[in-house]
């Protein structure tokens, strides 16, 4: 199974989260939010368009709006085996966090 | 610049738009102008615009790589696609590689020609800076330009104009050089100066350059005469003797001269002992200009600036009302080449037959390409249903034009390499196939294929990408009207090319039997010609003579200086001349039996005769044209005298009919032949038609026991003067060369396109068997379109021969008319070998079972 790079791995919680939501600009902004810096439009585009290669994510076409000069939206969502990806790196992430001391390196 | 308003910039966004794929497109642009509104208006027009820019470079190296991973794919499907279309129909690919590679190999033929000879005397490291002095007179009321100055010309050059740095005198000459009991006519023996070596990079793998000419009777050879005359010996201190009378002695060996060199020399002395060779001053003449003078000019000097020096300078030394000659003109060193014989016309003439023989090359292809268009309908259909655009459907079939053009290379290497020595052999080239060190060679190669694949593929790449999947899929062809009247009017073309390369095959093939059945005045058959090089035996013929004429099987003999096609020119002195009136003309020294010898025709007066001892030196005869140019009804009596030195005023003893001492380019021009035979260095020998080689045995044998040293060289006459239509034997060669492929190629195109057709009226030519037309009816039936194509090319073609046979023909004097029967000729034979091509498909086609063809109806 391919793994996704921590960056897409970001995206790809993104999307879970935003759901009806999920096109590029409020990834973006999602993203920004969190990590306290402004992601540029490649950071997040060019992740997504492997992910969806890879079959992770699905895409359709919401409505336009006067913003985006009457342009469609392109709303991302995840699959099934994305989620599968998402659960199984957690519950390694769980087990390794599990048992993680929070003291200094070389005091003991 | 931000554009007024709120929307993103405009040209980012086109940029955007161009890099981005379809699929993306609008979700993007959207994405970028949502955001690019937001920053507007957060932090103002200009952070927001350059933002977007921004967000447009970093986004581009992956669009790159994207779209290249994507092209890589496609290539590989087209490339699997095309390999499988040339399997597919093995007989067409290969005639269409075929005639591709016919025209390639042609093309780089020609280019290899074109670059040898572009790169004469190149090699010289001072090259640029080097000329050669043209003179130029005023003759005969017009200009005319010669390639030879005097001797003294050189240094007064250097010691009078300083921009000239160095100069060297050059003369090609013939000599007689013995060593020891071996001696040899050599023809390249060049008299030089010993700047010779300082001008142009010749060098010397024995003796050093700046000494090899200390000596006066030094010798330079090259490495070909050294083994000829030493063999294996060191050649260094010996002697070599030139006209049996002067000792040379060699004093340095040369590198072999380039062949593209135009001194080609075999063997080198000093210019300075031309005075001794020739007992005659003409270092110090001014009066002599015999003689080829290079100078070597300071790098980027302009050289019209000498050349307007020049009048004052001629004038110096001519005297200061002398008229000629006027000027001098330089030449540059790389370009004497191609200026002299007209070898620039020979060249522009190579090169078009290249283009033309590739244009017909990319026709065919062209045309069988269109004439298989329909079988690709439903792929073309299946892919612009999935989704193709015409542009990339058009990439495609210029792509499979590419892969058969590389595959077609290989045959055509293989072609120029056969072709390398008979193509050398003709036109006395040295062409090497050496192109793998030549960069600039393999990406002509290279622009070559592409060049022949774009233009013949991209026709039927752009109508081919025109079909509309509906109508493909289901099998309508798109109305062919359009498209046949082309491919009509292709192989029309092409096959008038081919009947007036026929036309002008047949025109030359008369006009060189014309010049050899042609009454040249004279007799030419069956007469020995032996040159006198030997300057004793020239001083006393008549022994000699008297010995030949003892041989039953020699019934004449003449000693003169005739030889066809090569005459002095001289100016002559009359009675009744006016002072302002000059006129050079031919002469040639005779002796008694010349007239008699070579049968010539006398009109008027006698001929010079042992009677009249008196005559020597002081007779004339001359031809009818004299009488013309002279304006003299009656010549008998006259004076009249050659001005030459020696000789003083004579008089007119005989008129003889015009004959053609000279080709038959030219008119017959004044001619006058002086008893004079000390100056004749030629026997005439009108041997017996039985016998020959005994006859030349015994010539041998006796010129030998005059002549001991001397090579016995002979010739016939009528051999030497076809020697002089050489160039129209080498034109007839490559005409006929260049209409054999050019036949060739037409029929292959014809021959595609035919079974082509053919095939797809199987179902029609069942219906009429059925119906009951004959074997006969059907194959006229389906050759007559095709017959129709080649007589309408005969037609157009007929004019344009004509014309430029016409012109052709104006180069002689004397020239044969142009029957209607040729034109006749050319398009009947055309027209055999387009029936005899597709005379297996026509056959093929009556021959067939309908029941087999009407079969699926």
């Amino acid at each position: 199974m391919a793994l996704p790079s921590k960056r897409a791995e970001q995206i790809l919680l993104a999307v879970g989260c935003l759901g009806e939501d999920a096109y590029l600009v409020a990834i973006r902004k999602h993203l920004s939010e969190i990590l306290g810096h402004n992601l540029s439009i490649g950071a997040v585009h060019i992740p997504l368009r492997r992910l969806e290669r890879e079959g992770l994510v699905t895409s359709c076409f919401g409505e336009g709006t006067a913003t985006r000069g009457g342009r469609r939206k392109k709303i991302y969502r995840l699959t099934s085996k994305a989620t599968e990806v998402l659960e199984e790196n957690k519950r390694i992430n769980d087990i390794l966090w599990a048992d993680f001391k929070k003291s200094p390196v070389g005091e003991n | 610049m931000p554009v007024s308003g709120k929307s993103p910039p405009f040209l980012a966004e086109r940029v955007l738009r161009y890099i981005t794929p379809s699929h993306e497109v609008e979700a993007l642009v959207g994405d970028f102008e949502e955001i690019y509104k937001e920053i507007c208006a957060r932090r103002g027009r200009l952070i927001a615009f350059l933002w977007y820019w921004i967000q447009i470079l970093r986004l581009l190296p992956s669009c790159i790589k994207d779209s290249l991973y994507w092209s890589k794919e496609m290539i590989k499907n087209y490339l699997k696609v095309a390999l499988r279309t040339i399997q597919r129909s093995k007989v067409f690919s290969f005639i269409n590689i075929l005639g591709l590679s016919v025209g390639m190999s042609c093309s780089f033929l020609i280019l290899l020609y074109v670059r040898y000879e572009f790169s004469y005397d190149k090699f010289h490291k001072k090259s640029a800076q080097i000329y050669r002095i043209h003179t130029e007179w005023q003759l005969e009321g017009t200009s005319q330009i010669h390639e030879t100055t005097a001797a003294p010309v050189a240094p007064a050059l250097m010691s009078d104009i300083p921009e000239v740095l160095n100069a060297v005198r050059v003369r090609e000459t013939a000599a007689i050089i013995r060593h020891g009991e071996r001696s040899y006519v050599e023809a390249h023996v060049y008299l030089v100066d010993p700047s010779f070596f300082e001008i142009f990079d010749f060098p010397l793998i024995q003796g050093n350059s700046a000494y090899v000419f200390n000596k006066a009777h030094a010798i330079v050879l090259t490495e070909e005469t050294a083994e000829k005359y030493f063999g294996r010996d060191d050649p260094l201190g010996k002697t070599l003797t030139l006209y049996d009378r002067f000792d040379f002695e060699v004093t340095g060996i040369a590198k072999n001269p380039a062949s593209n060199s135009l001194l080609n020399f075999d063997f080198l002395i000093r210019f300075d002992t031309i005075n001794e060779l020739s007992g005659f001053n003409y270092l110090a003449s001014w009066g002599a200009w015999n003689y080829h003078t290079y100078i070597l000019l300071p790098k980027d000097f302009p050289p019209e600036e000498f050349e307007q020096k020049t009048p004052a300078f001629i004038k110096k030394y001519r005297g200061e009302d002398s008229t000629n000659p006027q000027r001098f003109h330089l030449l540059p060193l790389s370009r004497i080449n191609l200026e002299t014989y007209g070898k620039i016309k020979y060249i522009y003439f190579f090169s078009a037959i290249a283009v033309i023989i590739l244009i017909l090359a990319c026709i065919n292809f062209m045309n069988l390409s269109l004439a298989r268009s329909s079988t690709r309908m439903r792929e073309i259909g299946m892919r612009k249903v999935i989704g193709a655009s015409r542009h990339q459907l058009i990439k495609q079939f210029l792509g499979e034009s590419v892969v058969l053009a590389i595959l077609a290379l290989p045959l055509a290497f293989l072609f120029v390499h056969l072709a390398l020595r008979p193509f050398n052999a003709l036109l006395m080239t040295q062409l090497k196939s050496d192109y793998m060190g030549n960069l600039p060679f393999l990406l002509c190669i290279f622009g070559l294929i592409l060049l022949v694949s774009l233009m013949s593929g991209s026709y039927p790449a752009f109508y081919l990408s025109t079909f509309q999947p509906v109508k493909s899929l289901k099998g309508e062809i798109k109305s062919v009207a359009g498209v046949s009247r082309l491919r009509g009017i292709l192989v029309v073309f092409q096959f008038s090319i081919s009947v007036i390369l026929i036309m002008s095959t047949i025109t030359i093939f008369n006009q060189m039997k014309y010049i050899q059945k042609r009454n040249l005045g004279f007799k030419k058959d069956f007469i020995v010609n032996i040159p006198i090089l030997d300057d004793k035996l020239r001083q006393n013929t008549d022994p000699l003579k008297h010995e030949f004429l003892g041989n039953p099987n020699i019934v004449a003999a003449s000693v003169s200086s005739f030889y066809p096609g090569s005459y002095p020119n001289q100016s002559v002195d009359w009675e009744g001349r006016e002072d302002d009136e000059e006129l050079m003309m031919a002469w040639y020294s005779v002796d008694f039996d010349f007239v008699k010898t070579f049968e010539i025709e006398l009109l008027d007066g006698r001929d010079f005769s042992r009677d009249f001892p008196s005559d020597i030196e002081s007779a004339y005869i001359l031809n009818e044209s004299t009488l013309t140019a002279l304006g003299w009804e009656n010549a008998i009596g006259k004076q009249f005298m050659v001005e030459r030195r020696g000789f003083e005023m004579g008089k007119v003893v005989g008129v003889v009919r015009n004959f053609h001492f000279a080709s038959l380019h030219h008119d017959i021009a004044p001619l006058a032949l002086v008893l004079f035979p000390k100056g004749g260095n030629h026997f005439s020998l009108k041997i017996a038609p039985a016998n020959i080689s005994e006859t030349l045995t015994f010539l041998e044998k006796k010129f030998k026991e005059f002549s001991p040293h001397v090579p016995f060289r002979y010739s016939f006459i009528d051999e030497d003067i076809a020697e002089m239509y050489i160039a129209e034997k080498r034109l007839i060669k490559l005409v006929n060369t260049f209409s054999i492929l050019a036949i060739f190629i037409a029929c292959l195109g014809l021959l595609g396109l035919a079974s082509f057709t053919i095939c797809r009226r199987t179902k029609e030519i069942g219906i009429r068997k059925v119906l009951g037309a004959s074997l006969s009816t059907i194959f006229i039936l389906v050759t007559k379109d095709f017959a129709k194509l080649v007589l309408v090319a005969g037609v157009i073609a007929c004019p344009l021969g004509y014309l430029a046979m016409n012109k052709w023909l104006q180069n002689f004097a004397y020239r044969v008319g142009i029957g209607w029967w040729i034109f006749l000729l050319s398009t009947l034979l055309a027209l055999f070998v387009a029936l005899l091509t597709i005379t297996y498909h026509a056959i093929m086609a009556a021959l067939n079972n309908p029941v087999e063809t009407l079969r699926y109806e």
